[in-house]
């Protein structure tokens, strides 16, 4: 049985606990505030990775996010509908719109992979600032943004404190790192490991390599519309701006800082980088140049991240117990 | 519309055109010899604007002179950083990919930090206009058209006909035969990615004084850049000359009939519908 919790429970209930504990612990407004987000964040991350283990790199998770807030924004506030709704209505919509970009792009390798996303990436942002600016409010920014609310006979539920947002958002996150879990150790998980390897061989094999690269990539358009949504009620004004290339730069040093290729990876960065940011809060206007240099110095001197660090050192301790003379 | 405009408007898609393929062909070049895919290319056009303010429009040096400088200096600048990050990295398309997303930030951040977040104007090195029976043209919009076009055919033949030019060609037929055949592939390599960033900076010097130099300048023009060597295929140069002269013209001739947005949906829907029929651009090979 290859379950999450079974299996080593400890390390990840100790986590979770201390997340759950956290808000009262620590029991600061913009710390809730700013945990939340890292938690969209490592939503994002995740698929970031999941698309990464084909070997591409999938530059239009931020449209697909944006699509996601837009959808969240407009069903949810001008058309008055329930966020329980929008939700999954929106990572579905982020799928299927993935699924018609997933033909042409995914049939292209390498470097025309990159550049076709990038492609999209900017037709989205374009799109959102100029076209259709009565509904989608152009430039100047959506808001405000209904916030989701859960009502039910004796029990009413609004998300507007900085706490219950916290706990929606963990609890989800904490969804989509379980599925992607099971995902990557699936029968797909095995394939998309593959086809990063050899992809004309794995075809030889049996396996539909576009098809399952398809599944990669709707699966990661389905979580990045989910992390979308979550994103709009929370900072309650989405704009163009939010999603354009430097916020895909910055998730990119993410999974980097962490490690490519340890599923844990992505939290880990997302959440070392975020907190050195709050802690650096006061250098604000180097922050985009010191995630340059981040970005840079992590490929440069530790290409597996923070993770294969990690593991390095727990592989050399037990190879010194295993051999003591 | 009149001849004056429709000559005025093909002026200016030559003049544009040129120096894209300028740039495309700096990328295209760096991607056949190094095998990666440079998204900071963008950012030494950008330093190419940078050194014609400092030089040209702050110290009055000549424009001539200004654009070797910024080809020296900046080709050098390259030159150290692919030492230093790009030689890691050689045909290992992702990783490179990656360090030249951080690279993009550090080089315009730190363009801003020291200059400030205004645009900035280069004045007109060559002022007045140009009658030809009759038609009035700018002389500065045709001296950047003839100078790029220079510029490209000395590329072209420094590729075709030099030593060092056959031997980035033998590197991008093959690069162990060309090992053996004693290419020293680390200084070509070197040599590919500084005149690649060179000519961007060249190029960033011819428009800075047709547009203006900002640290954000560089953005817009590595994505068009791609666009061509993708629209020409990646590592093909008569596919960049193609790209750059269709990227010049719908991008001038769209823009006088429909806004800038509808002109960058259509330029990408078209690269999509190009790549669903030739996913290896026009001219493209394996």
């Amino acid at each position: 049985m290859n379950n999450i919790v079974l299996r080593k429970p400890f390390p990840h209930l100790f986590f979770i606990a201390v997340a759950l504990v956290f808000p009262f612990v620590y029991p600061s407004e913009y710390a809730k505030h700013v945990f939340a987000l890292i938690f969209i964040k490592i939503i994002l991350c995740m698929s970031l990775r999941q698309m990464l283990l084909t070997g591409l790199l999938n530059l239009s998770i931020v449209s697909f996010m944006a699509i996601g807030a837009y959808f969240t924004a407009v069903l949810g506030t001008t058309l008055g509908m329930s966020f329980w709704i929008v939700m999954p209505l929106s990572g579905l919509t982020c799928s299927l719109i993935g699924l018609f970009f997933a033909f042409p792009v995914l049939r292209l390798k390498g470097a025309y992979f990159f550049i076709g996303t990038i492609c999209f990436a900017v037709c989205v942002q374009t799109f959102f600032s100029n076209f259709y600016v009565e509904t989608f409010a152009g430039v100047p920014g959506f808001t405000p943004i209904d916030v989701p609310h859960i009502k039910l006979p004796g029990f009413e539920l609004d998300f507007m404190s900085h706490l219950s947002y916290y706990y929606l958002t963990f609890i989800i996150m904490l969804l989509s790192i379980v599925i992607f879990y099971r995902l990557e150790n699936s029968r797909f998980g095995q394939y998309w490991k593959a086809i990063s390897f050899a992809d004309r061989l794995i075809e030889t094999v049996g396996v539909d390599l576009l098809k399952s690269k398809i599944l990669n990539f709707t699966i990661s358009c389905f979580f990045a519309g989910i992390a979308g949504s979550l994103f709009a009620p929370l900072i309650g004004i989405i704009t163009p701006h939010d999603f354009d290339l430097l916020f895909m730069f910055i998730l990119v040093m993410f999974i980097v800082v962490g490690g490519t290729d340890s599923f844990w990876g992505p939290i880990t960065g997302v959440i070392a980088i975020s907190i050195l940011a709050e802690l650096l809060r006061d250098f604000g206007q180097y922050e985009t140049i010191g995630y340059g240099f981040i970005l840079v110095l992590a490929l440069i001197f530790m290409p597996k991240g923070i993770c294969g660090l990690i593991e390095r050192f727990i592989s050399s301790k037990k190879e010194v117990i295993k051999t003591p003379n | 519309m009149g001849t004056q405009e429709i000559l005025a408007i093909l002026l200016n898609s030559l003049m544009l055109g040129m120096l894209y393929i300028l740039i495309a062909m700096g990328l295209t070049l760096v991607y056949s010899i190094l095998e990666i895919v440079n998204f900071a290319h963008g950012e030494f056009y950008m330093l190419g604007g940078f050194t014609s303010y400092v030089f040209f429009s702050q110290l009055h040096v000549n424009y001539f002179l200004t654009m070797l400088l910024a080809f020296v200096l900046i080709g050098g600048f390259a030159v150290i950083i692919e030492k230093l990050i790009f030689k890691r990295y050689r045909e290992q398309i992702l990783p490179a990919f990656m360090v030249s997303l951080g690279l993009v930030w550090i080089l315009s951040e730190s363009m801003r930090l020291i200059f400030g977040n205004w645009d900035k104007s280069v004045p007109v090195a060559f002022p007045g206009i140009i009658k030809i029976g009759g038609l009035s043209f700018s002389v500065e919009r045709l001296i950047v058209t003839i100078m790029g076009a220079i510029l490209i055919a000395l590329l072209y033949i420094f590729i075709r006909f030099t030593k060092t030019g056959r031997a980035m060609r033998a590197i991008t037929q093959d690069k162990d035969a060309a090992l053996l055949q004693g290419v020293n592939i680390d200084f070509i390599c070197s040599i590919a990615f500084g005149v690649g960033c060179g000519l961007a900076a060249i190029a960033g010097v011819l428009l800075g004084s047709v547009f203006y130099v900002s640290s954000t300048m560089g953005a817009p023009v590595i994505m068009k850049s791609f666009i061509i060597i993708i629209l020409g295929g990646l590592g093909s140069i008569p596919g960049c000359l193609l790209g750059g002269l269709i990227l010049g013209f719908i991008d001038n001739f769209a823009s006088v009939f429909l806004t800038v947005p509808k002109v960058t949906i259509i330029t990408f829907a078209m690269i999509f519908v190009l790549l669903i029929f030739r996913p290896r651009g026009l001219l493209g090979h394996e």
